[in-house]
């Protein structure tokens, strides 16, 4: 039992540092543009299903960590400049609609194009490191070291950089930063890109370790959402802490109930938490 | 006496020609047409529940999927277990609707904007997965089949097998419903609902409870779209677990915004459009029907937010206005 | 001793982070009195107004409204109590029509407590009184307008008469000259000073233009950094040389 829930307690938080990266790509895009991603599952996928191809017809897994991000840019400049830069300012309700129509659109092009049937991709380190009463696969730790690292990058990218400044800037408040001659609307795009790449990366990563369907966004965009709003929409250190408390908690109680019924103690224990702190664990409203 | 209304100066006229027309089409219609009319008819009452919390209370439910299974569910198990009427299966339907609107109402009107859209949206998605899991309670996508008693109205007793009684029943609990709404957001309650969604702030400044109108509205909302819910065991003889699923949650948006929110008729025109639309173009456009509703729902907010009622009432009082400034009041 | 205020405040205050914005305020309104609050920009005026009508909850004190403790009851429920607030920025509903705008606050002060499937608008009382609201101030013509299209001067009007629709037995005025040309400004001060002898005896304005001020206000009281510098009828107030050198901005 001991090991069982040890070996649920690391899952848990390798899986919560995968979802901070999505994660945080949903709260970004949230803080900065005010658009509440609907589609942002399934950049998720997407990034996922670029992946199966690296494995598949490119050589190999690995490529996709550049890979997938790089096509979720370039698709996001693509929706940017489409759909998202017209929505700017309108109220929620609208951006809402918007970005669920994308939803329909990318999902059923994945289908389409990538078809219904679930296909999996080997274990790119096929080795195992001892754990408590058993082995533990090396990719994992993989995993969780690598979308840590990503994490602080992007800290310190928001903290020393200029376009950090920039961001930062125009958070607080647009206008003043356009009449400081910030471009804004680059602003924008880079921060809807680097979201989407943030999602497109998760997919990669995850996809070994689970297999790639033309669905398997929603379940983690319902964690995302969970992990997004106990947090407090816009703060990032907070969503890391979120995901990794979410993803332990759901962990250990998949242990004890089935899966479904460890996503609905997730989400009782944001609603409690949102009880406690209506404005979520580190939001500033 | 005229309160300035749109609704009321579009009164009566067009509400006869449209029942008699309703009560006539069936008639005229083939076995199959009349099967997507009534289809058309419930899922507009689905969609007019979603219009009450969006269109007059202004809160983006994006979770309605979650009252039509309930309504579904509800009525199935009603028949089954409790009594096999008809009556008996709708009520019940609608009971465990509310209970449902009830509880997830408590918790979710108490948050703003985006909170409760994502929130919504979360719990639809969670009862879905539920739903799909609980297969010895739902069936799961195979769901469960039901013999449907025989609708009994002041002695008289028919069969449901016929696709008139079917599409009689179903036309006259959507407009009984469709009325008490209307009637509703006549009364003294139901304005000051819309007026919370104006302006919240003036609103409790003269007196109104917001959270609890806001509560009465979703309540309302989920028992209407529960009560659609129950509808669909009447016409299909069967409930499935894929009813929870957000497709339906985006469908009624889509209805509701191309019909024209806030309106109330506004539902049952998108529906009655798109239900049709969806039929001819399923058979052959099967694979791109899903990227359509995406590219629709997209241009529609974007070119014409008020959808059509919306747009033809916004064209009539703007013409009114251009008359009224012509006359040089 | 208590009965003959309408309202009165016992050391209020309230601060947001470092700043107080009400320090120990103490005012009383007596029966039949418009009180004008003046003072500065940023002197606490608009949040001493929002602490009366609940939509801030004071860090200490007490607001008690005809002789009851009201302090921290939500804002309907203040309003149901008999006070009522028009806002600095219009702040009405912008679709619904003149009529319909008058009529929700009339409902809340001369309305039964209907069924849900009652119709509003047949409720005889408070259609009547919204048409002699409408007559009162002069926007009978106007009301199947939508309230959003009328000119900022009609917008300024149907922003008190919402306020007054309530029935309040006290009403909070905050700037109703804000925006409105010389002439405009004549009439509503004209028209507010009728109110004031007529059915709403009981006002507390803040209002920058001194000539309003002069005209309607039967005592002043000047605020200046969240407390009260002084208070008395308008001449005294002007008179005082603490509030000339507020007003002419040497450090007191």
């Amino acid at each position: 039992m001991i090991e069982l829930i040890a070996s649920q307690v690391v899952n848990g938080l390798v899986w919560g540092l995968i979802l901070a990266l999505i994660s945080i790509g949903l709260t970004l895009i949230y803080g900065q543009l005010e658009i509440v991603n609907v589609a942002h599952g399934t950049l998720y996928t997407i990034g996922a299903v670029v992946a199966y191809y690296c494995f598949a017809h490119l050589g190999g897994w690995a490529l996709s960590i550049v890979l997938s991000p790089l096509a979720l840019i370039l698709l996001a400049l693509v929706i940017y400049w489409t759909t998202i830069k017209y929505c700017q300012g309108k109220p929620l309700i609208v951006t809402v609609i918007i970005t669920w129509g994308l939803l329909f659109i990318l999902e059923q092009t994945v289908f389409l194009t990538y078809g219904g049937v679930p296909k999996s991709i080997a274990n790119p380190i096929p080795y195992n490191i001892p754990f408590i009463g058993g082995d533990y696969p090396i990719y994992r730790i993989f995993c969780a070291v690598f979308s840590g690292l990503i994490v602080i990058a992007l800290m310190v990218f928001l903290k020393r950089t200029r376009y950090g400044l920039w961001i930062r800037a125009t958070k607080q408040d647009h206008e003043t930063a356009m009449n400081m001659g910030i471009p804004v609307s680059r602003v924008y795009a880079l921060v809807f890109c680097l979201g989407s790449a943030l999602a497109g990366l998760g997919g990669a990563l995850a996809a070994p370790i689970t297999s790639v369907t033309f669905n398997m966004g929603h379940a983690i965009v319902i964690d995302a959402f969970i992990v997004v709003i106990m947090a407090g929409f816009g703060s990032i250190i907070g969503t890391l802490v979120a995901a990794l408390i979410i993803e332990v908690v759901i962990g250990v109680s998949a242990a004890f109930v089935n899966p479904v019924m460890a996503k609905v103690i997730g989400m009782a224990l944001m609603v409690a938490v949102l009880f406690v702190r209506p404005e979520g664990l580190f939001g500033e409203e | 006496m005229s309160p300035g209304s749109l609704s009321h100066r579009f009164a009566w006229w067009p509400l006869l020609v449209i029942a008699l027309g309703l009560i006539v089409a069936p008639h005229l219609l083939d076995r199959y047409p009349r099967y997507v009319l009534t289809e058309a008819i419930m899922w507009g009452l689905f969609a007019l529940g979603f219009d009450i919390v969006f269109g007059k209370a202004g809160l983006l439910h994006f979770g309605m999927s979650s009252f039509f299974g309930f309504g579904a569910y509800g009525f199935v198990y009603g028949v089954k277990y409790v009594y096999p009427s008809i009556w008996v299966g709708l009520v019940s339907g609608m009971v465990v609707a509310f209970v449902f609107s009830v509880v997830s109402g408590w918790i979710v009107t108490r948050f703003k904007s985006h909170y409760f859209v994502v929130f919504t949206i979360v719990i639809s998605m969670i009862l879905f997965l539920l739903a799909m899991n609980l297969r010895v309670v739902t069936g799961a996508d195979e769901g469960i089949n039901i013999r449907l008693p025989d609708l009994g109205i002041l002695g008289w007793s028919f069969s449901l097998r016929s696709t008139f009684v079917r599409y009689y029943l179903i036309l006259g609990v959507a407009a009984a419903a469709f009325l008490g709404v209307r009637r509703f957001f006549n009364s003294p309650v139901g304005r000051a609902v819309v007026a919370v969604r104006e302006n919240e702030e003036r609103g409790r400044m003269i007196g109104y409870n917001a959270a609890h109108l806001k509560l009465v509205a979703y309540m309302l909302s989920g028992t209407v779209a529960g009560l659609a819910g129950a509808l669909y065991p009447v016409l299909n003889s069967s409930t499935n677990a894929e009813l929870f699923f957000w497709t339906l949650s985006a469908k009624a948006v889509l209805w509701t915004v191309v019909g024209g929110a806030g309106t109330l008729w506004g539902p049952f025109i998108g529906s009655a459009l798109l239900v049709t639309a969806e039929d001819i173009f399923s058979t052959w456009l099967v694979d791109f029907y899903p990227i359509l509703v995406g590219v629709l729902l997209i241009a529609i907010i974007q070119l014409a937010p008020k959808g059509i009622l919306g747009s033809i009432f916004a064209a009539i009082s703007g013409r009114r206005a251009a008359q009224e400034a012509g006359g040089g009041s | 001793m208590n009965d003959e205020f309408v309202l009165r405040t016992e050391s209020l205050s309230i601060s947001f982070g470092g700043l107080q914005a009400l320090n120990s305020v103490d005012l009383q309104v007596r029966e039949g009195e418009v009180l004008a609050v003046i003072g500065p920009n940023g002197a606490g005026k608009t949040t001493f107004f929002n602490v009366l009508s609940g939509n801030l909850l004071p860090t200490q004190g007490r607001v008690i409204f005809k002789g009851k403790d009201i302090t921290g009851l939500p804002p309907h429920k203040v309003c149901r109590r008999g006070l009522s607030r028009t806002f600095q920025k219009n702040s009405i509903f912008p679709d619904l029509s003149v009529f319909e705008n008058v009529r929700l606050g009339a409902h809340t002060g001369y309305g039964s407590w209907d069924p849900f499937l009652k119709s509003a608008v047949s409720d005889r009382v408070v259609v009547e009184k919204v048409e002699d609201l409408l007559v009162m101030g002069g926007m009978q013509d106007q009301k199947d307008r939508l309230a959003g299209y009328l000119s900022h001067g009609d917008q300024r009007l149907l922003e008190i008469l919402i306020g007054i629709s309530t029935r309040p037995q006290l009403l909070l005025l905050d700037e109703p000259s804000a925006g409105l040309s010389a002439k405009e400004t004549r009439h509503i001060t004209q028209w507010i000073k009728e109110l004031s002898q007529t059915t709403i005896r009981n006002i507390i304005i803040v209002e920058h233009d001194m000539d309003v001020v002069t005209e309607l206000a039967t005592t002043v009281c000047v605020l200046n950094y969240g407390e009260v510098l002084c208070r008395g009828s308008v001449n005294e107030v002007k008179c005082n040389p603490q509030v000339q050198d507020v007003y002419l901005g040497r450090p007191v």
